[in-house]
């Protein structure tokens, strides 16, 4: 019993003792929890951003442009002297100033006079040269107009031979053609022309004989046959009327005749129309035998004929071959003629010559007057102007050379100032806009100066070049300086600095502060809003309206990186 | 024999129970990958099933430190589910204890059917009574505010069930002394009732700390601003990235309810035990 109560009590202890340390563990973890809390808010806060914020602004952009450059003469002068002569001393050098009127270098008076000396006697060759050549011309004036004189007579004498050549070939022509066409005609017409053949005409008698014959033997079949026809008719009506009569007296005569006749009469025409046979085969043979004969005869007379009448073409033909090539001899040595009598006719070109050799001796004697000027002067060269010694093109002991002996800039004419500024900051430039220049020698600064011109320029098409005049004595040519420009833009309605912009790609971004309820308390955190930027300078940027209103906080910048959604603390200015 | 298998049988239970525990732990110590390599089917959208281990492969302390160093959100948080916890068990202790002593030790018109009353809302669910509270709330200008989740927890019906039990096992002859002795009836509740009835009301108190401790429906519903949540509400979406501080959360946040129920254990017992008994 005691054990258990024992055990009881040893148990109860153990609960106690259990109790007693869960509740020191309680007390040590609520303790410990708010240490946590402690070092966990502390942790928070440190690693929170602290930023920067601005409301958009109302602002309007300046640009500041700079650009650097060199101050350089307007207007160039050219000392010039005349080219070859040799340099006695040069006084001056690049960059040295000169008033009006100093000297600038001297020439070789000796070297002068002889040059001088040349200049007179190729003035004079020159002069000789003209002389002569005028001469010429007026020979060669000459030399044509007698030429011209010649083709004219030349032309008349070829028309005339050429004219007659060809009225000679026409003649021939003509009597050949009238040959020919006689030929023609007499053989058209055959016998008439022609001598007569005896055999010929005796076959022709004899045809004309035959045929008469034949015509008679016609005849006279003919004639027979009537008459048997009669007495056959007679007797036909003498049987006729026997038969009727019956007995009758038969005419004698016809009865008599017609006795005979019809006994006779076919006999008679039967010999007579074998006589027309006869006849007509005697005449057909005449006529044959002359047809034959004829044909004989035409065939060698055609022959002749033939033969004949082709040498008569030929000739014609030649004849016609003659007057034409005549014709066309006549046009040929006529179109010789004729433009030869052009050729002689054509006016020569006008010959500037000695126009340009006037000229050259102009010019040679103007040289010439420079180089006397120059002896007069003792070959001292002077400064025409107040300037500045750029470049100097001569040496001592060497001739001077073509072009500028001496280049000075020109003082009086002014200076101006010049630079080169990147064509994107040239557009923010104008011309006529207000600059200030400011000299790298750490002078004043030049104000009230405007941009006279801007232009490419010509080494670097990607820049601009800018010039700006600049007054009297403010700079010196070969000063450079910084060209400085502030130009204010019209205000616009929502503009940021320029750090509170960040680009995610092709989109610009800024964030934005935001309230966010979470759970320990309203917390600012950063929101991305997408803009556009419509312009913007080195400071500032401009957004288009719509993205931002004018209350809400734009993050500029923070401490530590932040991007959308971080959690941030706005620094309490 | 017996003994060995109904310890077996007990140790199997009681590892069963004790499993999510473990599983808790392994995961607060494990690294971000392997994690995902465990429960990336479930929580990323993995293919396969999910695994575990009961020891992590490569354990780290780095969740802790996020949650304890970098986390001010879960002590705020904590905090106001402390504020709103001991607020609740403190008014619980005012109004409740006497509600309870009233019942189990006076008799009054109506006291059957109040009693009835109170078991009736005792089985209610929140879900049930949620709308009216809410009416009242806002009627009460009470939204939005700790006092929307303290109040109608304060008068919950379930601490005076409990405590009534033990106050009906005070002996009545000892309060009868006490009455004969001279006590009134407050002196008799505040020297007899309540040591008498401590068990009780300390297992009120922590089964009223489990259950307050863990409330999850009340303060989403009646409270919007986000500065009032109580640890609950921490993490209510444990997504895969957040899954170890999640685990670790879900340690620390276990730890007070464990010391308090090792503090309140012997008088849970007790109230177990009284409970069951009948005088």
């Amino acid at each position: 019993m005691a054990g258990k109560w024992i055990k009881n009590e040893g148990k109860q202890n153990t609960s106690a003792a259990i109790q007693k340390k869960a509740l020191r563990a309680l007390a040590g973890f609520l303790a410990l929890m708010v240490l946590f809390t402690l070092l966990s808010r502390a942790a928070s806060n440190q690693i929170v951003p602290n930023v920067v914020v601005e409301t958009p602004g109302k602002e309007s952009l300046s640009y500041r442009i700079s650009a650097s450059g060199t101050v350089k003469e307007n207007q160039l002068c050219a000392v010039n002297v005349a080219s070859g002569i040799r340099v006695k001393k040069v006084l001056v050098n690049a960059g040295d100033r000169v008033e009006k009127g100093d000297l600038l270098l001297e020439l070789d008076p000796e070297d002068l006079a002889e040059k001088i000396r040349m200049k007179e006697r190729e003035i004079q060759k020159m002069e000789l040269g003209i002389q002569d050549y005028e001469a010429g011309q007026e020979r060669k004036q000459s030399d044509q107009e007698l030429e011209r004189r010649r083709a004219g007579e030349d032309y008349q004498r070829v028309e005339r031979s050429a004219d007659t050549q060809v009225e000679r070939a026409e003649k021939a022509m003509q009597e050949a053609k009238s040959r020919l066409e006689d030929f023609d005609r007499s053989a058209e017409s055959g016998d008439f022309g022609e001598a007569e053949d005896p055999v010929e005409k005796t076959l022709q008698d004899t045809c004309r004989e035959k045929a008469e014959l034949l015509q008679q033997a016609e005849t006279e079949w003919k004639e027979k046959q009537e008459e048997l026809q009669k007495a056959e008719a007679a007797a036909s009506q003498t049987a006729d009327s026997a038969s009727e009569a019956g007995s009758g007296p038969q005419t004698p005569a016809s009865s008599g005749q017609t006795g005979s006749s019809l006994e006779q009469l076919p006999k008679a025409v039967k010999e007579a129309e074998e006589r027309k046979e006869a006849a007509g085969r005697e005449k057909e043979e005449a006529d044959a035998a002359l047809a034959q004969y004829q044909a004989e005869r035409e065939s060698r007379e055609g022959q002749a004929d033939a033969s004949q009448r082709q040498a008569l073409e030929d000739a014609y033909t030649q004849a016609k071959n003659a007057y034409e090539d005549a014709v066309r001899q006549r046009e040929d040595s006529l179109t010789d003629a004729e433009r030869k009598k052009e050729d002689a006719a054509k006016q020569t070109l006008p010959d500037s010559t000695v126009k340009s050799q006037t000229l050259d001796l102009q010019i040679l004697q103007i040289e010439l007057e420079r180089m006397r000027e120059l002896e007069s002067s003792q070959g001292r060269i002077v400064s025409p102007v107040k300037g500045v010694v750029r470049k100097v093109n001569a040496e001592p002991g060497f001739a001077t050379s073509d072009g500028s002996t001496v280049s000075l800039a020109d003082l009086s004419e002014g200076c101006r100032f010049v630079a080169a500024l990147s064509a994107e900051d040239a557009k923010y430039l104008a011309k006529g806009d207000e600059v200030i220049l400011i000299p790298t020698a750490g002078n004043e600064e030049i104000k009230g100066l405007t941009v006279d011109s801007m232009k490419e320029s010509p080494e670097d098409p990607e820049q601009m070049e800018i010039t700006v005049e600049i007054r009297d004595g403010e700079m010196e040519i070969g000063e450079s300086a910084t060209l400085s420009l502030e130009k204010k833009s019209p205000r616009y309605p929502c503009t940021l600095p320029l750090a509170a912009l960040h680009l995610d790609g092709n989109q610009s971004y800024v964030l934005i502060l935001q309230e966010e309820k979470t759970v320990l308390g309203t917390e600012l955190t950063a929101a991305r809003v997408d803009v556009e930027i419509l312009e913007k300078n080195q400071q500032l940027a401009v957004l288009k309206e719509g993205a931002l209103t004018g209350s809400q906080q734009v993050i500029v910048s923070s401490d530590k990186p932040i991007e959308a959604g971080s959690r941030v603390r706005p620094n309490k200015e | 024999m017996k003994r060995r298998i109904i310890l077996s049988l007990l140790m199997i239970l009681a590892a069963a129970v004790c499993y999510p525990i473990f599983f808790l732990l392994a995961g607060s110590l494990m690294g971000d990958g392997e994690l995902t390599e465990h429960l990336g089917a479930v929580l990323a959208g993995g293919e396969g099933l999910m695994t575990w281990s009961v020891l992590p492969l490569a354990p780290t302390l780095r969740h802790y430190v996020e949650l304890l160093l970098d986390s001010p959100e879960f002590f705020q948080m904590f905090w106001n589910s402390i504020q709103m916890t001991v607020g609740i068990l403190a008014g619980q202790l005012i109004f409740g204890v006497p509600a309870a002593w009233g019942f189990a030790r006076y008799r009054f018109p109506f006291k059957k059917i109040l009693f009835t009353l109170y078991i009736v809302l005792m089985m209610m669910p929140f879900q049930v009574t949620m709308l009216s509270s809410y009416l009242v709330l806002s009627g009460m200008d009470l939204m939005d505010t700790l006092w929307a989740v303290i109040l109608p927890a304060v008068f919950s019906t379930f601490p005076v069930f409990i405590m009534y039990r033990f106050f009906c096992s005070v002996p009545h002859a000892l309060i009868e002394a006490a009455r004969v002795d001279g006590a009134g009836e407050l002196a008799i509740f505040l020297h007899i009732g309540l040591p008498m009835g401590s068990p009780g009301i300390i297992s009120a108190m922590v089964l009223g700390y489990l259950e307050y401790w863990n409330l999850i429906e009340q303060p989403m519903t009646f409270l919007k601003n986000k500065e009032l949540w109580p640890l609950s509400l921490y993490l209510p979406n444990i997504s895969m990235d957040r899954a170890g501080v999640s685990f670790a959360a879900s340690v620390v946040t276990l730890i007070p309810a464990l010391l308090v129920f090792l503090c309140g254990q012997d008088y849970l017992e007790q109230g177990i035990v009284a409970a069951a008994l009948k005088e």
